[in-house]
């Protein structure tokens, strides 16, 4: 094997932040300026960021990118969040990436479910699959709504789900404070595939967890493969479920990494390999896996 | 001294000649593959790879690891692909690009380590560094490195198979650093290595909203991960444990604990070393190891040394 011998390539790359704003009250979306990171991140890939003060970057799933620019969406939890919720437009940042290997995008009828934070990398996902003409639906759920990016107005169809109406977080709409405000540019970018929100707390969409809904949506959607992301449990849960409809699922997981580029081997996980179990990196031979392969 | 020549900022180590003295600590660096994407890897002095030993080994079950303020702590067990594996499919790779390379080789016996350095004098392996201290594996290859006798009998056992550089690396978590660093250059070391990472422990407590009475076994959730600790902190340790040692032996010293930026690599020549290794700092910098080799060289152009031996000269703290 050749090595490419290209230098830096991944990084370190100092990037320029463009914006720093508001999705819920503890969730942010960062846009930053690089234009090999926007030009070759794939969906379900991330990068890693240098945060002051820590010892090990953070990584974060990328989730968008548009001309030069990509986007990360973050809670505000830890010392490393804390850092980027400081950040502001013109500031710099040091990042890595994109790292990790992202989804397999297949031409089939997809769903595509995020959890939390884990809404960024199926945000990604779910533009590439629109440019691609790919067709999907995509589900947001959270504890509180999280506006993510683009998708503001639930557009599914379906009878049998009762929306509440959904209140637009972007910047321009909470100074008109209007609930879908028309003239902001998420309202214009609203995607026509079916796009459906789900909120613990009633804030947005369907009200309830994921559990309440998942098996109406599969049954109306009758996907044929499910990407998502999210916390274990909920992917675990996504992942049975899908089972139970014989419906591949392919999961982007996170944990603590160390180094983020393979070579630590701290974020191991056991995967189902030819009947027999073998260590995998999530870093480097991830984040994305089958889902039946994963072992809990 | 003109700026146009290049400064030598080469080492030798035992047989092995390092172009330069900036190499990456085994664990810390994969196979030399992975950081590829960040920098030219053959412009390091050597990398060392990650522990191997005869047969692959799955490593320890998660938690593996726990960031602290300035450290790091590990649990992996070693984790690796065998050795067999290596020689089949990460040695061409770093052949192949040139990457000079140390074999960072552990067993759970004298005889494993026999054989480990058979088959590595088999290949042509130019150099080969002992991992006696790995703190994380329950067989305890700890204690080779604990006691002068068994050490000393490892050592010459593999010093007998072995041709090329033979590289002991040392655990600070001994009572006399200098008897064991003397015993392994009688045992017939080229270059002794240290440190590894310091055996530490950390304990999260989390009391219950209804406190510690009646005392009740979920009153406190106990989490805790026990390991090597490397990072920042362990600098001073190891600064220490390399100022012990210098004065009793005569073979190369690469120096390793702690070391994130240029004036950290310094203080080690400082204190007795003669090559340095970067180690944790290669999970938050991939790319530092390649900007000291830079540094490294803009700096003796800048204060005119043509050699690398007498930079360290200089610096060298006089006993």
């Amino acid at each position: 094997m050749q090595l490419k011998i290209q230098n830096k390539i991944k990084g370190p790359h100092i990037v320029e932040v463009l914006s720093n704003i508001k999705l819920s009250d503890d969730t942010r979306k960062l846009t930053f300026k690089n234009k090999i990171i926007a030009e070759t991140a794939k969906p379900g890939q991330f990068i890693s960021i240098l945060c002051e003060d820590l010892l090990l970057r953070r990584p974060f799933s990328v989730a968008n990118v548009k001309d030069d620019t990509f986007e990360i969406i973050y809670k505000i939890k830890g010392k490393g969040t804390k850092y980027l919720s400081k950040l502001q437009s013109s500031d710099s940042a040091d990042i890595i990436g994109p790292l990790g290997n992202g989804f397999n995008i297949e031409n089939k009828n997809s769903l595509l479910i995020g959890c939390g934070v884990g809404i960024a990398p199926i945000n990604f996902l779910s533009n590439i699959l629109e440019k691609s003409g790919i067709n999907h639906t995509f589900v947001a759920c959270s504890q509180t709504y999280i506006y993510h990016c683009k998708a503001v107005k639930p557009l599914y169809k379906q009878s049998s789900f009762d929306f509440l109406p959904t209140p637009c977080h972007c910047e321009e709409a909470q100074r008109a404070d209007v609930a879908i405000s028309k003239s902001c540019d998420c309202f214009a970018n609203t995607r026509n595939d079916n796009h459906i929100i789900i909120t613990e707390d009633g804030s947005a969409g369907l009200v309830g967890r994921l559990d309440d809904h998942l098996e109406n949506i599969i049954n109306e959607v009758k996907p044929e493969k499910i990407y998502t992301c999210g916390p274990n449990p909920a992917i675990k849960y996504i992942v049975q479920t899908a089972e139970k409809h014989k419906i591949p699922v392919e999961v982007a997981l996170e944990r603590d990494f160390a180094c983020g580029t393979g070579v630590c081997m701290g974020c191991v996980i056991q995967i189902k390999e030819n009947d027999t179990t073998v260590n995998k990196r999530i870093c480097k031979d991830g984040p994305v896996f089958k889902g039946s392969e994963v072992l809990w | 001294m003109s700026n146009l020549i290049k400064p030598d900022t080469s080492v030798n180590i035992g047989k092995l000649k390092l172009k330069n003295p900036i190499l990456t600590a085994s664990g810390t660096f994969g196979y030399a593959d992975e950081y590829d994407d960040f920098m030219n890897v053959a412009n390091l002095g050597a990398i060392v790879t990650k522990g191997i030993t005869l047969n692959p080994r799955t490593g320890n079950p998660q938690p593996r690891i726990k960031e602290l303020k300035n450290g790091l702590i590990n649990s992996i067990g070693l984790e690796n692909i065998g050795i067999y594996n290596f020689i089949e499919k990460r040695l061409p790779v770093l052949k192949e690009n040139n990457i000079n390379f140390i074999i960072n080789i552990a067993g759970e016996s004298i005889e494993e380590y026999v054989k480990l350095a058979k088959i590595c004098q088999a290949n042509n392996i130019d150099a080969v560094e002992l991992n006696l201290s790995c703190p994380n594996v329950k067989s305890g290859c700890l204690e080779f490195g604990k006691d002068e006798e068994t050490l000393y009998k490892l050592v010459s056992e593999v010093r007998k198979n072995f041709n090329n550089s033979l590289i002991v690396k040392l655990s600070s978590n001994v009572s006399f650093p200098e008897k064991m660093a003397k015993t392994a250059e009688n045992g017939g070391a080229d270059a002794i290595s240290a440190i590894n990472t310091v055996k530490a422990m950390n304990v999260e407590v989390k009391i219950a909203t209804s406190g510690l009475r009646p005392p009740r076994n979920d009153n406190a959730i106990f989490k805790y991960i026990k390991g090597g600790l490397s990072g920042s902190c362990i600098k001073p340790i190891a600064l220490n444990f390399i100022y012990e040692i210098r004065q009793h032996v005569s073979i190369p010293i690469i120096g390793m604990g702690g070391i994130s930026c240029f004036q950290d690599m310094l203080e080690f020549f400082a204190v007795g070393a003669d090559a340095i290794q970067v180690g944790t700092a290669n999970f938050t910098h991939p790319d530092l190891s390649e900007t000291l080799v830079s540094e490294l060289n803009n700096f003796m152009k800048q204060q005119n040394y043509e050699s690398l031996a007498e930079l360290v000269k200089d610096l060298r703290y006089e006993y």
